[in-house]
């Protein structure tokens, strides 16, 4: 049994949010426009993760070179991202599943076929971490993504929701997802479709529909959020180039 | 960045002249302009984030747990560089140059030492996101300004724990929390190239090219410490060794230029 209250009687969650609320959400685009191609900083709550994007550039080894475009994610965590301090080895199991679940996801959801030949490297450094930590990652890519000027379908957004008994509770933080099982979702555009599903723990089948449906919900809400970001960057930069 | 033959020549001669003349018109002693944060990681003790204006950028937070005073060293710095392997010479070499300059700062361990049998243990994690440049002066900077706002939570129980067996407590009121760094100033390592027999401060990656070595002098309390030393720059174009004259340039350089570098990332 938990020694804190996940979600009291009243409907709150621990740290007051109701079962459907995300955390405070802030992003920003072309955060290291000097350095990079492509960059973006998404910050969930207490999670915080920066996104680089170096490319399309010439591949730097040949098994790379492909018809089409080449996604090489990397995720650094740094040691001071938690509570309690830890030192992560690079080629940590989890981060390189993570790697390769980020991979896959983008593949789809990049027009890869428009840049043949060419390698497209992405380099995301976890600065923070309080829970949905793959979900804040995927939105971190996907704004560097479009910072970096790369032709995609749409946007991609991912949200976790952590089950409690029968209530799904949207954006859990590090307590709520230590404690309970949950699961990630991701969805290319506004559709209904889903593109990732992960789950690590054991949950009942029949309890997974509710929790896909606020998923997708809370997916939709970042995406406007994203959306929005995207549209005040770019509006400045127009201003700046009619100056 | 790859230059040609003729390129690289005309860079060694102008730097060579006297006075040298600068790709970028800067002065031997003058730094490149950066911007700095203090305190905006919310897990940590203390943390900085630098930035060069060429986009090198340099994240460092400091952590700290209590340890028994036998358990080995008192500070641990890592670094992590976007991009590089945990084996790479370049992070690996990097850490070990701030673990020299750190643990030759008694001010540093005197503070971090609790009781007879306990002390806390620094943990200074850097995060290179990118960088142009050989990275230890950004990182040097970046850790002096973490040192300067990292606190440690105030003792409560006491300090003498010879006779009695006593764990410590802490008061849990962060705003208790003593700064590290109260009448001393952390220690600044600042690079410096040597091309014939002149000094350049912050050589820039072409600038390095050309060089025959690089140095690393130590700056603390407004005087030079040590340890001063030669960075591998791994370019190797240029071995011939160096006048030791050079040495004394070096220092007078640091002396004329390094409190006007430490009261810029301070402002």
């Amino acid at each position: 049994m938990s020694r804190f209250e996940i979600y009291s009687p009243e409907g709150l969650r621990a740290d007051g949010r109701r079962w459907n609320e995300l955390r405070h959400i802030k992003c920003g685009i072309n955060t290291h426009s000097k350095s990079a191609d492509g960059s973006a900083v998404v910050e969930m709550g207490a999670s915080k993760v920066v996104c680089i994007v170096q490319g399309p550039q010439e591949p730097e080894t040949r098994s790379r070179v492909r018809e089409k475009a080449t996604l090489s994610v990397s995720v650094t965590v740094a040691p001071f991202s938690t509570t309690e301090r830890s030192k992560h080895v690079t080629n940590d199991r989890r981060l390189q599943e993570m790697s390769a679940n980020l991979q896959n996801l983008f593949e789809e959801a990049v027009l890869t076929h428009l840049h043949p030949r060419t390698e497209i490297v992405c380099s995301l450094t976890v600065i923070a971490q309080d829970g949905g930590l793959l979900s804040c990652c995927i939105n971190a890519m996907t704004l560097a993504l479009i910072d970096a000027g790369l032709p995609m379908y749409e946007y991609v957004s991912a949200c976790s929701v952590a089950l409690f008994d029968q209530t799904p509770l949207l954006d859990p933080n590090n307590v709520e997802e230590t404690e309970l099982a949950s699961v990630t979702v991701g969805i290319v555009g506004e559709t209904d479709k889903i593109s990732l599903l992960i789950l690590e723990r054991r949950l009942g089948l029949d309890r997974l529909p509710p929790a896909l449906e606020l998923g997708v919900e809370g997916c939709k809400v970042l995406r406007q959020v994203m959306d929005k970001e995207v549209r005040r960057h770019g509006a400045m930069r127009l201003a700046s180039r009619a100056e | 960045m790859k230059f040609s033959v003729s390129e690289l020549s005309y860079l060694r001669s102008s730097l060579i002249s006297s006075p040298p003349l600068r790709p970028d018109c800067r002065k031997p002693g003058q730094f490149r302009p950066v911007e700095s944060e203090v305190d905006w990681l919310p897990f940590t003790n203390g943390s900085a984030r630098v930035r060069a204006a060429d986009g090198s950028e340099c994240i460092v937070g400091i952590k700290t747990k209590v340890v028994a005073r036998s358990e080995g060293s008192l500070i641990e710095p890592s670094v992590d560089i976007t991009g590089y392997k945990d084996n790479d010479p370049l992070p690996n070499s990097l850490a070990e140059a701030l673990r020299h300059t750190l643990n030759a700062c008694p001010e540093l361990t005197a503070q971090l030492i609790l009781t007879e049998k306990y002390a806390f243990r620094l943990y200074v994690d850097c995060v290179v996101l990118s960088f142009t440049s050989h990275p230890l002066s950004l990182l040097s900077l970046a850790v002096f300004r973490a040192l300067k706002s990292t606190r440690l939570p105030q003792l409560i129980s006491s300090r003498d724990d010879t006779l009695v067996d006593e764990i410590p407590q802490f008061n849990d009121d962060w705003d208790a929390a003593q700064p590290i760094c109260t009448k001393w100033s952390p220690p600044l390592v600042l690079l410096l190239a040597i091309v014939g027999d002149n000094v350049l401060l912050d050589p820039t990656d072409a600038e390095l090219e050309v060089a025959e070595t690089a140095l690393c002098i130590t700056w603390k309390n407004n005087a030079i410490a040590a340890p001063i030393k030669n960075v591998d720059i791994g370019s190797g174009k240029n071995v011939g060794g160096y006048n030791p004259k050079v040495l004394l340039d070096a220092y007078d350089l640091v002396q004329s230029c390094a409190a006007q570098v430490v009261s810029m990332i301070v402002s």
